[in-house]
């Protein structure tokens, strides 16, 4: 069954975007995006979202506990530490 | 994609005491254009508070301070090359980033804009382009951002 990805960030335009897509090229260079689906919202709405996924990734600095693992993708951002946030993904969805 | 870049929104060499001072010195050059409605300065100072925008790529610091869509006239972009660094909180949480480059994105709508977003990020991780960035000089940057929308609109 497909792994559904939640990637969030404050405003849910700017960071979350450039994750997305980021970890869309990563997943795919690794021949595995056909076995995610990834989406997008705003830190706002992850309460109301998160049990409906597998994995969260967030670029702000939100430290709740959601019965979802989350992983922090600042990453992708600044690509500074990148591959390493891509395993953890793949290993927290065993992928 | 209707995004303009405005000579007029590159500001080199002010001086701000923090972060706060920077975005409502850029609020307000931004509503007096008409670039964003009234609703703007606030919205965007809060913002900055709740999920602070500042990045540490390790050797230098960029702010990416931005609100939501529905304050904003026109989509543009606009850089800040203060006089000296501006003390932003990183967005991860992991402290203080000394920035020396503010990027304010003012986007009118959220589709469609994963490619110019995506690479203004990758010349952020770009040392060598943000040192030319931050160098003042206001042609190199209006040229890098008219780069940056021609081939990602």
């Amino acid at each position: 069954m497909m792994k559904k990805i939640l990637i969030a960030c404050g405003a849910g335009i700017a960071t979350s975007t450039v994750a997305l897509n980021k970890l869309q090229d990563a997943l795919q260079e690794k021949g595995l995006l056909n076995k995610v689906t990834l989406h997008q919202t705003t830190i706002a709405e992850l309460n109301n979202k998160a049990n409906d996924y597998d994995l969260i990734v967030t670029t702000t600095n939100f430290t709740k506990d959601l019965n979802v693992p989350i992983v922090k993708g600042l990453s992708f951002v600044t690509n500074i530490g990148k591959e390493k946030t891509v395993e953890e993904i793949i290993s927290k969805l065993g992928l | 994609m209707d995004l303009v870049i405005d000579e007029e929104l590159i500001f080199i060499g002010e001086s701000f005491e923090s972060d706060i001072e920077s975005l409502e010195f850029l609020a307000d050059q931004l509503v007096k254009r008409n670039y964003v409605k009234d609703t703007y300065k606030e919205a965007l100072v809060q913002r900055e508070n709740e999920f602070p925008t500042g990045l540490n790529f390790g050797a230098y610091g960029v702010a990416i301070p931005h609100s939501d869509a529905i304050h904003v006239n026109k989509s543009t972009l606009g850089i800040v090359v203060p006089a000296k660094p501006v003390v932003f909180q990183s967005m991860d949480g992991s402290g203080e980033v000394e920035v020396g480059l503010i990027c304010i994105i003012v986007l009118k709508e959220k589709q469609n804009q994963a490619p110019m977003l995506s690479s203004l990020m990758n010349l952020f991780s770009d040392e060598k382009a943000v040192e030319e960035l931050s160098s003042g000089n206001v042609s190199v940057i209006k040229k890098y951002l008219m780069e940056l929308v021609s081939a990602n609109c």
